[in-house]
């Protein structure tokens, strides 16, 4: 009896009565207002710390990506548009400056025949890129369609995942892709494809003049195109190599024969062929219909622009060589080097595809238990 | 064969004027405008076939069609204007010739205003 009492009154001394709060009373009491205003001050942007401490406390991963995808992609967007604003006016001017150029030339110490020359040559250079125009429209169509495809089959997927049993794991490795997928495929939408309408510009202008005006900056912008091209499909393969699906599968004609083609793709190829096993491997491993039958319609809806912009980059190189010994060198230039622009084109299209498809091949494989 | 009554035509017309130059200058030019006038009417009738043939490659050129009359109208403005500026030349009126020069050039420009303006409206639709 005695130690009964004992226990008691030592329970009663030595316990603390702890209440347990809900999330939202309990950040109530705490001031963001400092943070937010002066994170708004720095940044320019208003962001909720409330919210996004309330999504930590709460283990809300994908509310925390949402969070920093829309502060991170909204900086990097009013980034980029400054600097191709900038770049736009610059463009302008350049345009504007090479005409007068040519217009002063043309009426200094120049016959009239050759100031005919100079209209013709820009009517020239007009059908050119008219030619080409439906190539570039058909590259920002695709992204932005296999982007949207994408985006409507991600439930579909996040379902199927689920229901293989692995909800926690597919949650975390589905947020992550979807970030890298969304940003990658709006990355390439905001940032290459602006690029490379631009590098075609100026390399049109830039052959609009007897001298090179503004050569080095076409070149310039297409590594930059080509750097960000081989950087997109660097970063997703790495991001693919984090879910350690990474197995090879030695020595396979089939993946030798498949590497060799694939390392045919301009700029990006080596870099696609460097995760082929992955992509094999995982094939392999694919079981579920849906996403054999995603991968498909991604596949077909590839094929057409595929061969449309290949073929018009070849015809452009085709034509370039049959004109040589008979056009003006600066045209058969510009139709050499709008060809080449087409293989990058070819290449962006490639890159987005591989992208895409790949990712569906990973959720599927996580999905599976692969 | 006509080339050979081009070549006797610039001939008989080039020693007439070189003849009459120093005595009767008026003259001479003259002569030289009618040389030239008449070299020309030999010319034009072996254009039809030219431009038969120009007609039926515009026409080949699917929805863009008036580019080769385009040129034609450039071409001819050209060469008259090209024309009338070396007869002034030849008898020491340069300036005139540069005007008349002149005057083709801008032509031509304004011929032309719809070429530029359309590769302008291109390069507008390529950048973001």
């Amino acid at each position: 009896m005695k130690k009964i009492i004992f226990v008691v009154i030592f329970i009663l001394c030595f316990t603390v009565c702890s209440y347990g709060q809900e999330i939202d009373d309990s950040l109530g009491e705490l001031n963001f207002g400092g943070i937010d205003s002066a994170y708004e001050k720095i940044t320019g942007t208003r962001t909720d710390f409330r919210g996004l401490v309330r999504d930590a406390a709460e283990n809300n991963v994908g509310g925390i990506y949402d969070a920093f995808k829309e502060m991170v992609g909204r900086r990097i967007k009013g980034e980029v548009s400054d600097v191709l604003d900038g770049l736009r006016i610059l463009l302008v001017a350049a345009v504007l400056g090479g005409l007068y150029k040519n217009l002063i030339s043309a009426f200094h110490d120049k016959e009239t025949g050759e100031i005919g020359f100079a209209v013709s040559y820009m009517l020239t250079v007009g059908i050119a890129l008219g030619a080409f125009l439906p190539v570039v429209k058909l590259m920002e169509d695709y992204c932005e369609g296999i982007t949207e495809i994408t985006a409507g089959g991600l439930p579909l997927m996040l379902t199927v995942i689920t229901a293989g049993g692995r909800p926690a794991s597919a949650l975390a490795f589905n947020t992550l892709m979807s970030v890298c997928i969304v940003m990658i495929g709006k990355g390439i939408s905001l940032f290459i494809i602006p690029l490379i309408n631009m590098s075609i510009v100026m390399c049109a202008v830039n052959y609009l003049s007897e001298e090179p005006m503004l050569e080095k900056l076409s070149e310039l912008l297409k590594s930059i195109v080509g750097a960000g091209i081989k950087g997109a499909a660097f970063i997703f393969t790495f991001v693919a190599g984090l879910n350690k699906l990474t197995s090879g599968l030695g020595n396979n004609i089939f993946m030798t024969g498949t590497k060799s083609v694939i390392g045919m793709v301009p700029i990006a190829g080596d870099i696609i062929t460097g995760s082929l096993d992955t992509g094999l491997s995982i094939l392999n491993s694919i079981k579920s219909g849906v996403g054999v039958v995603f991968i498909a319609a991604v596949v077909a809806y590839a094929a057409l622009p595929v061969l449309r912009v290949l073929i018009t980059a070849y015809a452009f190189k085709l034509i370039s060589g049959i004109l040589q010994p008979l056009c003006d060198k600066r045209m058969v230039e510009l139709l050499d080097r709008l060809g080449d622009y087409g293989l990058l084109i070819l290449s962006v299209i490639f890159v987005v595809s591989y992208i895409f498809v790949f990712g569906v091949m990973i959720f599927v494989a996580v999905g599976s238990g692969g | 064969m006509d080339i050979y009554r081009i070549t006797a035509l610039g001939l008989i017309g080039a020693v007439l004027c070189v003849t009459l130059k120093k005595e009767c200058p008026q003259i001479a030019m003259g002569i030289s405008i009618l040389t030239s006038v008449l070299i020309l009417m030999f010319i034009l009738p072996r254009f039809e076939t030219v431009f038969d043939v120009l007609e039926r490659i515009d026409s080949m050129l699917t929805g863009e069609s008036g580019y080769v009359r385009l040129i034609l109208k450039i071409v001819a403005v050209g060469y008259i204007s090209s024309f009338g500026a070396k007869i002034c030349e030849d008898f020491g009126e340069s300036s005139i010739g540069h005007k008349i020069e002149l005057g083709g050039k801008i032509i031509i420009i304004i011929i032309s205003l719809p070429v530029i303006t359309g590769l302008l409206d291109m390069l507008g639709e390529l950048m973001p």
